[in-house]
Protein backbone atom coordinates (compact mmCIF):
# COMPACT_ATOMS: atom_id res chain seq x y z
CA UNK A 1 0.00 0.00 0.00
CA UNK A 2 1.37 3.37 -1.63
CA UNK A 3 -0.13 5.38 1.43
CA UNK A 4 0.91 3.60 5.42
CA UNK A 5 -1.39 2.33 7.85
CA UNK A 6 -4.82 4.10 7.94
CA UNK A 7 -5.19 3.34 11.48
CA UNK A 8 -2.43 5.81 12.22
CA UNK A 9 -4.06 8.66 13.62
CA UNK A 10 -2.34 10.57 10.07
CA UNK A 11 -5.74 9.94 8.04
CA UNK A 12 -4.51 9.85 4.22
CA UNK A 13 -7.53 9.75 1.82
CA UNK A 14 -7.73 7.88 -1.52
CA UNK A 15 -8.64 9.35 -4.33
CA UNK A 16 -9.72 7.27 -7.38
CA UNK A 17 -9.42 9.69 -10.59
CA UNK A 18 -10.86 8.69 -13.76
CA UNK A 19 -9.67 11.42 -16.25
CA UNK A 20 -10.37 11.43 -19.91
CA UNK A 21 -7.58 11.08 -22.42
CA UNK A 22 -8.30 14.13 -24.30
CA UNK A 23 -8.51 16.72 -21.77
CA UNK A 24 -8.43 15.77 -18.07
CA UNK A 25 -5.56 13.64 -18.20
CA UNK A 26 -3.81 16.28 -20.50
CA UNK A 27 -4.37 18.87 -17.68
CA UNK A 28 -2.92 16.41 -15.22
CA UNK A 29 0.05 15.98 -17.46
CA UNK A 30 0.32 19.70 -17.73
CA UNK A 31 0.29 20.31 -13.89
CA UNK A 32 2.97 17.89 -14.02
CA UNK A 33 5.28 19.22 -16.66
CA UNK A 34 4.47 22.93 -14.76
CA UNK A 35 6.00 21.10 -11.67
CA UNK A 36 2.60 22.20 -9.98
CA UNK A 37 2.87 20.32 -6.27
CA UNK A 38 -0.95 18.16 -5.43
CA UNK A 39 -1.35 16.01 -2.51
CA UNK A 40 -0.24 12.37 -3.74
CA UNK A 41 -3.49 10.55 -2.60
CA UNK A 42 -4.83 10.44 -5.98
CA UNK A 43 -5.15 7.30 -8.17
CA UNK A 44 -5.28 8.27 -11.63
CA UNK A 45 -7.17 5.50 -14.09
CA UNK A 46 -7.03 6.91 -17.84
CA UNK A 47 -10.02 6.73 -19.90
CA UNK A 48 -10.39 7.73 -23.62
CA UNK A 49 -13.72 9.67 -22.46
CA UNK A 50 -15.36 10.74 -18.95
CA UNK A 51 -18.74 9.11 -20.76
CA UNK A 52 -17.06 5.65 -20.71
CA UNK A 53 -17.38 5.80 -16.85
CA UNK A 54 -19.81 3.79 -15.96
CA UNK A 55 -21.81 3.94 -12.48
CA UNK A 56 -20.66 0.20 -11.69
CA UNK A 57 -17.28 1.67 -11.77
CA UNK A 58 -17.76 4.08 -9.22
CA UNK A 59 -19.36 1.53 -6.97
CA UNK A 60 -16.36 -0.74 -7.38
CA UNK A 61 -14.21 1.92 -6.10
CA UNK A 62 -16.00 2.51 -3.13
CA UNK A 63 -16.25 -1.58 -2.74
CA UNK A 64 -12.16 -1.79 -3.08
CA UNK A 65 -11.57 0.71 -0.50
CA UNK A 66 -11.47 4.72 -2.37
CA UNK A 67 -12.88 7.37 -0.02
CA UNK A 68 -13.71 9.69 -3.00
CA UNK A 69 -14.02 9.53 -6.86
CA UNK A 70 -13.16 12.05 -9.30
CA UNK A 71 -14.48 11.81 -12.88
CA UNK A 72 -13.33 14.67 -15.00
CA UNK A 73 -13.77 15.42 -18.81
CA UNK A 74 -13.39 17.83 -21.36
CA UNK A 75 -15.82 21.05 -20.81
CA UNK A 76 -19.06 20.97 -22.23
CA UNK A 77 -18.83 21.22 -26.04
CA UNK A 78 -15.29 20.36 -26.34
CA UNK A 79 -15.64 16.42 -26.19
CA UNK A 80 -13.51 14.80 -28.55
CA UNK A 81 -16.53 12.41 -29.06
CA UNK A 82 -19.00 14.94 -29.46
CA UNK A 83 -20.80 14.72 -26.42
CA UNK A 84 -19.73 11.74 -24.39
CA UNK A 85 -19.01 14.45 -21.64
CA UNK A 86 -22.48 15.32 -21.58
CA UNK A 87 -23.57 11.88 -20.70
CA UNK A 88 -21.25 11.43 -18.21
CA UNK A 89 -23.16 14.55 -16.78
CA UNK A 90 -26.44 12.82 -16.00
CA UNK A 91 -24.90 9.40 -14.97
CA UNK A 92 -22.71 11.05 -12.75
CA UNK A 93 -25.77 13.72 -11.30
CA UNK A 94 -28.06 10.50 -10.98
CA UNK A 95 -25.61 8.21 -9.28
CA UNK A 96 -24.42 11.18 -6.92
CA UNK A 97 -28.05 11.47 -5.93
CA UNK A 98 -28.62 8.20 -5.15
CA UNK A 99 -25.51 7.44 -3.23
CA UNK A 100 -27.10 10.56 -1.73
CA UNK A 101 -30.38 9.21 -0.61
CA UNK A 102 -28.35 6.18 1.13
CA UNK A 103 -26.16 8.18 3.15
CA UNK A 104 -22.62 8.68 1.54
CA UNK A 105 -21.42 12.32 1.68
CA UNK A 106 -21.90 13.77 -1.59
CA UNK A 107 -18.46 15.73 -1.55
CA UNK A 108 -16.93 11.81 -2.27
CA UNK A 109 -18.37 12.07 -5.76
CA UNK A 110 -17.29 14.64 -7.80
CA UNK A 111 -17.87 15.66 -11.30
CA UNK A 112 -15.38 18.03 -12.91
CA UNK A 113 -14.42 19.79 -16.29
CA UNK A 114 -10.59 20.09 -16.88
CA UNK A 115 -9.10 21.25 -20.26
CA UNK A 116 -5.81 20.01 -21.68
CA UNK A 117 -4.86 23.66 -20.60
CA UNK A 118 -6.02 24.07 -17.36
CA UNK A 119 -2.98 22.21 -15.04
CA UNK A 120 -3.08 24.57 -12.32
CA UNK A 121 -7.75 23.87 -12.02
CA UNK A 122 -6.91 20.01 -11.87
CA UNK A 123 -4.50 20.79 -9.08
CA UNK A 124 -6.80 22.55 -7.05
CA UNK A 125 -9.51 19.83 -7.90
CA UNK A 126 -7.20 17.62 -6.31
CA UNK A 127 -6.37 19.83 -3.40
CA UNK A 128 -10.00 20.39 -2.62
CA UNK A 129 -11.32 17.39 -3.22
CA UNK A 130 -8.24 15.59 -0.60
CA UNK A 131 -9.48 18.33 1.75
CA UNK A 132 -13.11 17.17 1.87
CA UNK A 133 -12.58 13.96 1.65
CA UNK A 134 -9.97 14.22 4.99
CA UNK A 135 -12.42 16.22 6.39
CA UNK A 136 -14.86 13.70 6.24
CA UNK A 137 -12.68 10.54 7.45
CA UNK A 138 -12.21 6.90 6.05
CA UNK A 139 -15.05 5.41 3.65
CA UNK A 140 -17.12 3.67 6.29
CA UNK A 141 -20.42 2.67 4.42
CA UNK A 142 -19.56 -0.25 2.55
CA UNK A 143 -15.73 -1.24 1.91
CA UNK A 144 -14.95 -4.94 0.98
CA UNK A 145 -12.37 -4.58 4.15
CA UNK A 146 -13.00 -2.64 6.82
CA UNK A 147 -10.66 0.69 6.56
CA UNK B 1 -65.70 -14.10 -9.68
CA UNK B 2 -65.15 -14.62 -13.45
CA UNK B 3 -64.74 -11.52 -15.25
CA UNK B 4 -67.66 -9.29 -16.51
CA UNK B 5 -69.33 -11.45 -19.77
CA UNK B 6 -68.64 -8.54 -22.12
CA UNK B 7 -64.75 -9.14 -21.51
CA UNK B 8 -65.09 -12.56 -21.42
CA UNK B 9 -66.40 -12.26 -24.91
CA UNK B 10 -63.93 -9.72 -26.46
CA UNK B 11 -61.39 -12.20 -24.89
CA UNK B 12 -62.89 -15.09 -26.88
CA UNK B 13 -63.27 -13.57 -29.46
CA UNK B 14 -59.92 -12.90 -30.25
CA UNK B 15 -59.21 -16.10 -29.76
CA UNK B 16 -61.68 -16.64 -32.63
CA UNK B 17 -60.16 -14.45 -34.90
CA UNK B 18 -56.83 -15.91 -34.64
CA UNK B 19 -55.47 -12.11 -33.25
CA UNK B 20 -54.11 -13.73 -30.36
CA UNK B 21 -52.32 -17.10 -29.22
CA UNK B 22 -52.25 -16.07 -25.19
CA UNK B 23 -54.37 -13.88 -22.39
CA UNK B 24 -52.53 -13.18 -19.79
CA UNK B 25 -54.41 -11.79 -16.88
CA UNK B 26 -54.97 -12.40 -13.01
CA UNK B 27 -56.20 -15.89 -11.15
CA UNK B 28 -57.33 -15.42 -7.83
CA UNK B 29 -55.44 -17.70 -5.30
CA UNK B 30 -55.74 -18.54 -1.28
CA UNK B 31 -55.19 -15.89 0.67
CA UNK B 32 -54.77 -12.11 -0.03
CA UNK B 33 -53.26 -11.82 -3.44
CA UNK B 34 -53.62 -12.83 -7.19
CA UNK B 35 -51.91 -14.81 -9.03
CA UNK B 36 -51.00 -14.56 -13.14
CA UNK B 37 -51.72 -17.54 -15.86
CA UNK B 38 -51.69 -17.28 -19.52
CA UNK B 39 -54.39 -18.65 -21.31
CA UNK B 40 -53.93 -20.54 -24.25
CA UNK B 41 -57.34 -21.77 -25.07
CA UNK B 42 -60.91 -19.58 -24.54
CA UNK B 43 -61.70 -21.92 -22.06
CA UNK B 44 -59.10 -20.95 -19.88
CA UNK B 45 -59.96 -16.95 -20.17
CA UNK B 46 -63.18 -18.06 -17.49
CA UNK B 47 -60.71 -17.93 -14.56
CA UNK B 48 -59.48 -14.16 -14.63
CA UNK B 49 -60.71 -12.10 -12.05
CA UNK B 50 -60.45 -8.44 -11.89
CA UNK B 51 -60.62 -8.43 -8.56
CA UNK B 52 -58.11 -5.88 -6.57
CA UNK B 53 -56.30 -8.39 -4.67
CA UNK B 54 -54.86 -9.26 -7.91
CA UNK B 55 -52.16 -6.69 -7.70
CA UNK B 56 -49.17 -8.19 -9.03
CA UNK B 57 -47.81 -6.16 -12.30
CA UNK B 58 -48.10 -9.02 -14.88
CA UNK B 59 -46.11 -7.42 -17.30
CA UNK B 60 -42.86 -9.30 -16.27
CA UNK B 61 -44.16 -12.43 -18.18
CA UNK B 62 -43.66 -10.70 -21.30
CA UNK B 63 -40.43 -9.83 -21.08
CA UNK B 64 -39.11 -12.96 -18.69
CA UNK B 65 -36.79 -15.48 -19.73
CA UNK B 66 -39.36 -17.66 -20.09
CA UNK B 67 -41.43 -15.53 -22.76
CA UNK B 68 -38.05 -15.02 -24.63
CA UNK B 69 -37.40 -18.90 -24.78
CA UNK B 70 -41.14 -19.80 -26.21
CA UNK B 71 -42.52 -17.70 -28.69
CA UNK B 72 -45.70 -19.24 -29.54
CA UNK B 73 -47.30 -16.98 -26.60
CA UNK B 74 -47.07 -13.57 -28.85
CA UNK B 75 -49.12 -12.49 -29.96
CA UNK B 76 -50.93 -11.77 -26.82
CA UNK B 77 -53.48 -10.07 -25.17
CA UNK B 78 -52.71 -8.66 -21.63
CA UNK B 79 -55.31 -7.13 -19.06
CA UNK B 80 -53.15 -3.94 -18.67
CA UNK B 81 -54.08 -1.23 -15.69
CA UNK B 82 -53.34 2.39 -15.97
CA UNK B 83 -49.85 1.45 -14.42
CA UNK B 84 -49.15 -1.21 -16.63
CA UNK B 85 -49.46 0.78 -19.85
CA UNK B 86 -47.63 3.33 -18.69
CA UNK B 87 -44.85 0.28 -18.22
CA UNK B 88 -45.25 -1.23 -21.65
CA UNK B 89 -44.83 2.07 -23.43
CA UNK B 90 -41.34 1.84 -21.85
CA UNK B 91 -40.83 -1.31 -22.91
CA UNK B 92 -41.83 -0.29 -26.44
CA UNK B 93 -39.86 2.81 -26.26
CA UNK B 94 -36.68 0.41 -25.66
CA UNK B 95 -37.67 -1.89 -28.23
CA UNK B 96 -37.94 -4.62 -25.44
CA UNK B 97 -41.16 -5.78 -27.47
CA UNK B 98 -42.89 -4.78 -30.13
CA UNK B 99 -46.17 -2.66 -30.54
CA UNK B 100 -47.97 -5.40 -32.64
CA UNK B 101 -46.95 -8.49 -30.46
CA UNK B 102 -49.29 -6.95 -27.60
CA UNK B 103 -53.04 -6.53 -27.49
CA UNK B 104 -54.20 -4.21 -25.12
CA UNK B 105 -57.13 -4.66 -22.75
CA UNK B 106 -56.78 -1.42 -21.10
CA UNK B 107 -58.60 -2.06 -17.72
CA UNK B 108 -60.09 1.80 -17.22
CA UNK B 109 -61.20 3.78 -14.51
CA UNK B 110 -59.01 1.89 -11.92
CA UNK B 111 -59.03 2.50 -7.78
CA UNK B 112 -56.37 1.01 -7.26
CA UNK B 113 -54.81 -2.58 -5.90
CA UNK B 114 -55.29 -4.33 -2.63
CA UNK B 115 -51.94 -4.77 -0.61
CA UNK B 116 -51.56 -8.22 0.68
CA UNK B 117 -49.58 -7.19 3.54
CA UNK B 118 -51.82 -3.94 4.49
CA UNK B 119 -54.37 -6.76 3.95
CA UNK B 120 -52.56 -8.97 5.93
CA UNK B 121 -52.40 -6.58 8.84
CA UNK B 122 -55.73 -5.70 8.99
CA UNK B 123 -57.23 -9.69 8.99
CA UNK B 124 -54.69 -11.94 9.82
CA UNK B 125 -56.94 -14.70 8.79
CA UNK B 126 -58.47 -15.06 5.38
CA UNK B 127 -60.00 -18.59 4.54
CA UNK B 128 -59.96 -19.90 1.39
CA UNK B 129 -60.20 -17.68 -1.99
CA UNK B 130 -61.33 -13.99 -0.85
CA UNK B 131 -63.06 -11.80 -2.56
CA UNK B 132 -62.94 -8.16 -2.45
CA UNK B 133 -64.50 -5.19 -4.36
CA UNK B 134 -63.98 -1.75 -3.98
CA UNK B 135 -67.09 0.46 -3.39
CA UNK B 136 -66.26 4.52 -3.71
CA UNK B 137 -63.84 4.80 -0.77
CA UNK B 138 -64.62 1.19 0.97
CA UNK B 139 -63.18 -2.39 0.20
CA UNK B 140 -65.53 -4.99 1.42
CA UNK B 141 -63.58 -8.50 1.98
CA UNK B 142 -66.11 -11.15 1.59
CA UNK B 143 -64.88 -14.83 2.45
CA UNK B 144 -67.24 -18.04 1.47
CA UNK B 145 -69.11 -17.51 4.27
CA UNK B 146 -70.19 -14.21 3.29
CA UNK B 147 -69.20 -10.45 4.12
CA UNK B 148 -66.36 -9.89 7.05
CA UNK B 149 -64.79 -6.80 6.76
CA UNK B 150 -65.20 -3.25 4.83
CA UNK B 151 -61.60 -1.32 5.31
CA UNK B 152 -60.71 2.33 3.96
CA UNK B 153 -59.53 1.97 0.61
CA UNK B 154 -56.66 4.38 1.16
CA UNK B 155 -55.24 2.17 3.86
CA UNK B 156 -55.37 -1.29 2.05
CA UNK B 157 -54.00 0.03 -1.24
CA UNK B 158 -50.45 -0.87 -2.45
CA UNK B 159 -48.09 2.10 -2.29
CA UNK B 160 -48.22 2.69 -6.02
CA UNK B 161 -51.45 3.01 -5.69
CA UNK B 162 -51.77 6.20 -3.24
CA UNK B 163 -48.96 8.03 -5.69
CA UNK B 164 -50.92 6.89 -9.02
CA UNK B 165 -51.20 9.40 -11.72
CA UNK B 166 -51.96 6.85 -14.38
CA UNK B 167 -55.72 5.75 -13.42
CA UNK B 168 -56.54 5.33 -17.19
CA UNK B 169 -54.81 3.41 -19.34
CA UNK B 170 -52.23 5.30 -21.83
CA UNK B 171 -52.42 2.94 -24.38
CA UNK B 172 -55.49 0.28 -25.51
CA UNK B 173 -57.15 -1.88 -28.34
CA UNK B 174 -60.06 -2.19 -26.11
CA UNK B 175 -61.40 -0.87 -22.87
CA UNK B 176 -63.05 -2.15 -20.26
CA UNK B 177 -63.77 0.57 -17.26
CA UNK B 178 -63.63 -1.97 -14.19
CA UNK B 179 -65.83 1.00 -12.12
CA UNK B 180 -68.39 3.10 -13.52
CA UNK B 181 -67.49 6.56 -12.25
CA UNK B 182 -64.18 7.22 -11.43
CA UNK B 183 -64.67 10.98 -10.51
CA UNK B 184 -64.37 10.02 -7.17
CA UNK B 185 -60.82 8.83 -7.32
CA UNK B 186 -58.55 11.27 -6.13
CA UNK B 187 -55.55 12.79 -8.08
CA UNK B 188 -52.70 12.82 -5.83
CA UNK B 189 -50.15 15.77 -5.31
CA UNK B 190 -46.89 14.19 -7.37
CA UNK B 191 -44.93 15.46 -4.46
CA UNK B 192 -46.57 14.40 -1.51
CA UNK B 193 -44.12 11.27 -0.30
CA UNK B 194 -43.76 10.97 3.08
CA UNK B 195 -41.63 7.92 3.27
CA UNK B 196 -38.97 9.86 0.58
CA UNK B 197 -39.26 12.77 2.30
CA UNK B 198 -38.58 11.51 5.66
CA UNK B 199 -34.83 9.89 4.53
CA UNK B 200 -34.26 13.45 2.51
CA UNK B 201 -34.76 15.48 6.08
CA UNK B 202 -31.58 12.86 7.99
CA UNK B 203 -28.30 13.90 7.88
CA UNK B 204 -26.16 11.58 5.69
CA UNK B 205 -25.30 9.21 9.38
CA UNK B 206 -28.86 8.59 9.75
CA UNK B 207 -29.71 8.30 6.27
CA UNK B 208 -26.93 5.50 6.22
CA UNK B 209 -27.95 3.70 9.76
CA UNK B 210 -31.13 2.87 7.95
CA UNK B 211 -30.31 1.88 4.92
CA UNK B 212 -27.40 -0.23 6.69
CA UNK B 213 -30.42 -2.13 8.80
CA UNK B 214 -31.95 -2.74 5.78
CA UNK B 215 -29.42 -3.51 3.50
CA UNK B 216 -28.10 -6.09 6.02
CA UNK B 217 -31.44 -7.79 5.72
CA UNK B 218 -31.18 -8.54 2.05
CA UNK B 219 -30.33 -12.36 0.91
CA UNK B 220 -29.84 -11.38 -2.44
CA UNK B 221 -32.69 -13.59 -3.91
CA UNK B 222 -32.74 -11.85 -6.84
CA UNK B 223 -36.76 -11.46 -6.35
CA UNK B 224 -36.68 -7.70 -6.79
CA UNK B 225 -34.97 -7.90 -10.21
CA UNK B 226 -37.29 -11.02 -11.36
CA UNK B 227 -40.35 -9.54 -10.63
CA UNK B 228 -39.09 -6.54 -12.65
CA UNK B 229 -40.68 -6.38 -16.08
CA UNK B 230 -38.47 -3.68 -17.39
CA UNK B 231 -34.92 -6.15 -15.85
CA UNK B 232 -34.97 -7.97 -19.27
CA UNK B 233 -31.41 -8.70 -19.92
CA UNK B 234 -30.27 -11.53 -21.50
CA UNK B 235 -27.13 -11.28 -19.78
CA UNK B 236 -27.75 -9.55 -16.32
CA UNK B 237 -24.54 -7.76 -14.70
CA UNK B 238 -25.58 -8.93 -11.52
CA UNK B 239 -25.27 -12.27 -11.91
CA UNK B 240 -22.18 -12.48 -14.35
CA UNK B 241 -18.63 -13.46 -13.59
CA UNK B 242 -16.57 -11.74 -15.95
CA UNK B 243 -16.10 -9.20 -15.37
CA UNK B 244 -17.86 -9.66 -11.80
CA UNK B 245 -19.40 -6.70 -11.07
CA UNK B 246 -20.78 -7.92 -7.38
CA UNK B 247 -19.76 -11.19 -5.72
CA UNK B 248 -22.61 -13.50 -4.69
CA UNK B 249 -21.30 -12.97 -1.27
CA UNK B 250 -24.27 -11.96 1.44
CA UNK B 251 -23.18 -9.38 3.23
CA UNK B 252 -23.61 -5.24 3.51
CA UNK B 253 -21.03 -4.36 0.67
CA UNK B 254 -22.20 -6.62 -1.75
CA UNK B 255 -25.75 -6.15 -0.75
CA UNK B 256 -25.37 -2.72 -1.10
CA UNK B 257 -23.15 -2.39 -4.62
CA UNK B 258 -25.74 -5.38 -6.05
CA UNK B 259 -28.96 -2.49 -5.17
CA UNK B 260 -27.18 0.54 -6.20
CA UNK B 261 -26.53 -1.34 -9.67
CA UNK B 262 -30.06 -2.43 -9.90
CA UNK B 263 -31.41 1.09 -9.09
CA UNK B 264 -28.52 2.39 -11.50
CA UNK B 265 -29.70 0.54 -14.59
CA UNK B 266 -33.50 1.41 -14.31
CA UNK B 267 -32.86 5.12 -14.00
CA UNK B 268 -35.35 6.97 -16.20
CA UNK B 269 -36.71 3.66 -17.13
CA UNK B 270 -38.42 2.44 -13.82
CA UNK B 271 -42.11 3.77 -13.88
CA UNK B 272 -42.08 3.36 -9.92
CA UNK B 273 -44.55 0.25 -9.78
CA UNK B 274 -43.23 -0.77 -6.62
CA UNK B 275 -43.46 -4.46 -7.93
CA UNK B 276 -39.83 -4.80 -6.35
CA UNK B 277 -40.67 -3.95 -2.82
CA UNK B 278 -43.76 -6.22 -2.80
CA UNK B 279 -41.93 -9.07 -4.50
CA UNK B 280 -39.49 -8.74 -1.71
CA UNK B 281 -39.30 -11.55 0.56
CA UNK B 282 -37.37 -9.84 3.64
CA UNK B 283 -40.03 -6.31 3.13
CA UNK B 284 -36.86 -3.87 2.03
CA UNK B 285 -38.61 -0.66 1.18
CA UNK B 286 -36.77 -0.82 -2.33
CA UNK B 287 -39.90 1.79 -3.50
CA UNK B 288 -38.42 4.34 -1.80
CA UNK B 289 -35.14 3.97 -4.08
CA UNK B 290 -36.89 3.89 -7.00
CA UNK B 291 -39.46 6.67 -6.06
CA UNK B 292 -36.51 8.83 -5.58
CA UNK B 293 -34.82 8.16 -8.36
CA UNK B 294 -38.18 8.64 -10.22
CA UNK B 295 -38.65 12.03 -8.35
CA UNK B 296 -35.33 13.16 -9.19
CA UNK B 297 -35.27 12.61 -12.70
CA UNK B 298 -38.81 14.41 -13.14
CA UNK B 299 -37.28 17.52 -11.01
CA UNK B 300 -33.99 17.72 -12.99
CA UNK B 301 -34.75 16.51 -16.31
CA UNK B 302 -38.48 17.32 -16.59
CA UNK B 303 -38.34 13.33 -17.52
CA UNK B 304 -41.69 10.77 -17.06
CA UNK B 305 -40.59 7.32 -18.02
CA UNK B 306 -43.30 5.71 -20.09
CA UNK B 307 -45.18 8.53 -21.40
CA UNK B 308 -43.91 8.72 -24.80
CA UNK B 309 -43.53 5.35 -26.99
CA UNK B 310 -40.74 6.63 -28.93
CA UNK B 311 -39.07 8.43 -26.23
CA UNK B 312 -35.67 7.77 -25.86
CA UNK B 313 -33.49 6.51 -22.77
CA UNK B 314 -32.59 9.06 -19.94
CA UNK B 315 -28.94 8.17 -20.02
CA UNK B 316 -28.34 8.49 -23.54
CA UNK B 317 -29.60 11.73 -24.65
CA UNK B 318 -28.50 14.89 -23.16
CA UNK B 319 -30.14 18.51 -23.17
CA UNK B 320 -28.38 21.73 -23.25
CA UNK B 321 -29.82 22.83 -20.00
CA UNK B 322 -28.48 19.86 -17.78
CA UNK B 323 -25.50 22.46 -16.92
CA UNK B 324 -27.79 23.67 -14.25
CA UNK B 325 -28.65 20.64 -12.51
CA UNK B 326 -24.28 19.60 -12.82
CA UNK B 327 -23.54 23.51 -11.39
CA UNK B 328 -25.92 22.18 -8.34
CA UNK B 329 -23.18 18.58 -8.04
CA UNK B 330 -20.69 20.92 -8.15
CA UNK B 331 -21.02 23.56 -5.41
Amino acid sequence: MLIGDRKQQSYEPRIVAFLCNWCAYAGADLAGTQRLSYPPNVRVIRLMCSGRVDPGFIIEAFLEGADGVIVAGCHPGECHYEHGNRLAERRMTTLQHLLGFIGIEQARVRLAWVSAAEGRKFAQLIETTVEEVRALGPFQQFPRRAP
Amino acid sequence: MSLPQVLDRHLRDLFGSGRVNSVLGAIPTRGPLGMAQLARTPEEVERFTLSPLACPNLLVHLTSKEARLDPTRFPLAVLARGCETRMLNQIFSEHGLRRDQVYVVGLAHCPGAIDPRRLSAQLPVLRGFPEATIEGEEVVIREESGELARLARTELVLERCRHCQNHEPLIDDYRFDLVEEADWIEPVSVDEDPGVEAIDAMIPIERWAYWRSQLERCIRCHACRDACPLCYCENCILERHTPCWVKRSVNLPENTAYQLLRVMHLVGRCTACGECERACPVDLPLGLMMRKMENLVREYYGHRSGLDPSGEHLLSIFDPRDTTATARLEQ
